[in-house]
């Protein structure tokens, strides 16, 4: 039970990049991935700002060539499949190393989006619809085609935590890893936008009609987005065999509850400060060497004041904070992984992400986010926040190499 | 992978058969009337406030019953982590969403069947019915998903960060499941197999709670000696040598093994994957349990309750002997569970005393 759990892949998909590569174009021309233009079918899209990723499934499957033209894949398995492919590459693992690592996935919505339409037709004639599209409803199913696909045998499993969910795979590779069960882990989160979540998110009235406004004193919801988020985690000692160079360090972590409601946060932000402290608490980092926090920052009501909160009871002088997802929009099980992917972007290139769309701070608590990308800066440890549905809340400590 | 000793110091579970009031034990077995194995509900209004016995599905009501129970019994503890693995999460609501949705055409929807589809409701609705702001995890992947979750809580266990965790199995069945798994003809193989040894099995839902602990109390019913998950057995490999290197991690041979309580389904395909564990364990006692429990993605939590409860009170419930070798009172069992060849579970639970 010790060691460093190192990373030494990164991978992701999302509105704003189908590779690392776009990923850091995108970030450099502060781009965003919000708009009114929707793949989706599905009336609410097309009403409201998404993040879409403007492929269709045919086309993310072309990005995958070798693929069984036959076999149905749900978008989500597919935008999984694309990132944690890109991170194992990165990472330089052979096939004999892959059959003895891990996928720890993580998704909210599955394979809903082959779901809906499969219950569409089933809800005409129970002896409709396609069954195929059936067979990739679970959370399950994805993370089997990513171990297909990697070649990955030893251990599998999926967490589903709404919007934490691949903050929480960060924490069970990192258990995996540090008990010495497994050398290498493959984790993150992945998930497709869907009618299932958008109207979903509609019912509950946190979606905003305009682009989001995260820490703004006159925000009006969240965008909704799709991505993954893949790592490759792996022990020091395995690191050291392979002879290979660690982009960065998972440090620390934590997870809490809220125990508050099943949908709000509470109004002291008590999840997120005990997730924040136990991370900080396992990093072993002072709060004060904490050099940027990237925020959960929705943009919703509720989230945006508690987490405020939560991070004035923590911190005296708050380190540069933003949100991202003005850029990426919420896109919930996979927005842990990609943060954190973005994290590690920032390490290597001294760089804080603007907090798009901030104008005015929250009167309660008065929070300034960082709002045009700053670059040269030297960044040794962050904190990702990554707080839910549920009361599910964590948060990661991503660190240089030292 | 070899343990300190997990103490599993609360249990409860609502299933097929009578678990509530554990009368199942002393052959008090239930026959399945409906076209599954249907969860014999406890009286909830004993349990839960009016509001909640209203409000929340049949999957999340009796999670917050075993949960109640299975934490009572272990004299109260906090849990220091609440954990759940469900493999299809809380479909009662997800359909109720589902279908509004299709049939008003994406207007005018309540959240509330939204707000609790989602697979985190039911370590989230533990975790306020108890007020617990610790670590709270969901795991849903197939027939791992009780499996990692028990893992997770062994891990946090292991490197003395807490003391007592509360792993839950969840899993409920909705027309539409019934109707869909057999579409795809999975776990329904009622009349299908009627060959020597195989096993009738339907479809089954239920819950099962435990509060896992690294300490022994008053209230223990069984150790967790090891625990591995392998979901693709090694080229180079075969179960047989993989038993043999899980026993030996132990320092035990074979034949201290009492009792194998293994996952047989009724499916041809999987079921012919026990074969050579059923003979590696040939000298011991083997037990069946789903075609009494169901088949689901979580129907092997319901073993590690008989397993518990057999070592606990040191009998062996006669409609589980598949092969009979004269165990009657057990120290030794060996939990194992896969899917054809795939998702391979292995935990060996001892009585307290070893």
């Amino acid at each position: 039970m010790s060691g460093k759990v190192l990373i030494t892949g990164i991978g992701s998909v999302s509105s704003i990049g189908l590779s690392i590569q776009e990923l850091t174009d995108s970030i450099m021309r502060s781009a965003t991935g919000v708009s009114h233009t929707s793949r989706l079918d599905s009336i609410l899209a097309r009403t409201l700002p998404t993040a879409q990723i403007q492929l269709s499934d045919q086309e993310l499957k072309d990005l995958l060539p070798g693929l069984p033209a036959e076999q149905v894949y749900s978008r989500t398995a597919l935008l999984g499949m694309i990132a944690s492919k890109e991170a194992v590459t990165m990472a330089g693992l052979t096939v004999k190393e892959l059959q003895a690592a891990a996928v720890v996935h993580s998704t909210s919505a599955g394979g809903m989006d082959k779901g809906e339409l499969f219950y569409a037709d089933y809800l005409t004639d129970p002896s409709k619809g396609d069954i195929n599209y059936a067979r990739t409803h679970d959370c399950g199913d994805s993370a089997e085609q990513i171990a297909a696909l990697l070649h990955i045998q030893r251990y599998i499993t999926s967490i589903s935590t709404a919007c934490s969910s691949a903050a929480n795979a960060m924490i069970h590779a990192a258990r995996l890893i540090k008990s010495g069960m497994c050398d290498v882990v493959i984790a993150g989160g992945s998930d497709a936008i869907c009618k299932f979540t958008v109207n979903g998110f509609n019912s509950l009235m946190i979606l905003s009609d305009e682009f989001c406004q995260p820490f703004d004193k006159n925000r009006k919801g969240l965008n909704l987005g799709e991505a993954a988020g893949y790592f490759v985690l792996e022990s020091e000692a395995s690191v050291a065999r392979r002879g290979v160079k660690p982009l960065a360090v998972l440090s620390g972590y934590g997870n809490a509850c809220d125990a508050y409601h099943q949908t709000a946060s509470s109004p002291n932000g008590e999840g997120a400060y005990l997730a924040m402290t136990q991370a900080i608490k396992v990093s072993g980092v002072a709060p004060e060497e904490i050099d940027y926090i990237n925020a959960h920052g929705t943009g919703t009501q509720n989230n945006d004041l508690s987490e405020s909160v939560a991070l004035k009871r923590i911190f005296d002088a708050l380190p540069p904070v933003s949100s991202t997802k003005a850029m990426t929009g919420h896109t919930l099980a996979a927005a842990g992984g990609i943060e954190a992917v973005m994290s590690v972007l920032a390490i290597q290139n001294g760089w804080i992400f603007p907090n798009k769309n901030f104008k005015e701070p929250i009167e309660e608590t008065g929070i300034i986010p960082v709002t045009e990308l700053q670059t040269n800066k030297k960044i040794r440890h962050i904190l990702s926040n990554s707080f839910g549905f549920g009361g599910n809340n964590s948060s990661l400590l991503i660190s240089a190499c030292s | 992978m070899q343990l300190r000793n997990i103490y599993i110091n609360g249990l409860s579970a609502v299933s097929a058969q009578h678990t509530v009031d554990e009368t199942f034990l002393q052959g008090n077995i239930a026959d399945s009337s409906a076209d599954y194995r249907k969860a014999i509900e406890p009286e909830y209004k004993q349990y839960l406030n009016p509001t909640a016995s209203r409000r929340f599905s049949k999957l999340i009501k009796m999670s917050l019953v075993a949960a109640q129970k299975s934490i009572a019994m272990a004299e109260g503890v906090m849990p220091e982590a609440i954990i759940t693995g469900t493999g299809l999460g809380c479909l009662e609501d997800t359909e109720k969403f589902l279908r509004s949705l299709i049939e008003n055409n994406e207007s005018i929807l309540s959240p509330t069947a939204f707000i609790q589809s989602t697979h985190n409701t039911i370590s989230g609705q533990i975790a306020m019915m108890i007020t617990c702001y610790h670590p709270n995890y969901t795991y849903s992947n197939r027939y791992f998903s009780f499996e990692s979750s028990l893992l997770d809580g062994v891990l946090m266990l292991q490197d003395n960060s807490c003391k007592n965790i509360l792993v839950n199995a969840a899993d409920e069945v909705i027309p539409v499941t019934n109707t869909v798994l057999k579409r795809l003809d999975l776990w329904d193989r009622g009349e299908a197999i009627a060959g020597i040894d195989s096993v009738p099995v339907q479809m089954g839902e239920g819950v099962v709670s435990m509060v896992l602990s690294t300490e022994k109390t008053a209230s223990s019913m069984a150790v967790i000696k090891a625990l591995d998950l392998i979901y693709i057995l090694p080229e180079e490999k075969n179960i047989t040598d993989i038993f043999t290197e899980f026993l030996q991690s132990s320092s035990l041979k074979v034949s201290d093994i009492d009792v194998v309580l293994l996952g047989m389904n009724g499916d041809a395909e999987s079921d012919a994957q026990y074969e050579p564990v059923r003979t590696l364990f040939e000298s011991s006692t083997q037990l069946v349990y789903k075609h009494l429990f169901g088949e689901s993605f979580t129907a092997s939590a319901h073993a590690y309750w008989l397993a518990a409860q057999a070592l606990h009170k040191k009998q062996l419930p006669s409609s589980c002997i598949l092969t009979d070798k004269g165990h009657k009172e057990p120290k030794r069992i060996i939990i194992y569970n896969q899917f054809r060849g795939k998702y391979h579970s292995f935990c060996l639970l001892t009585d307290v005393e070893i």
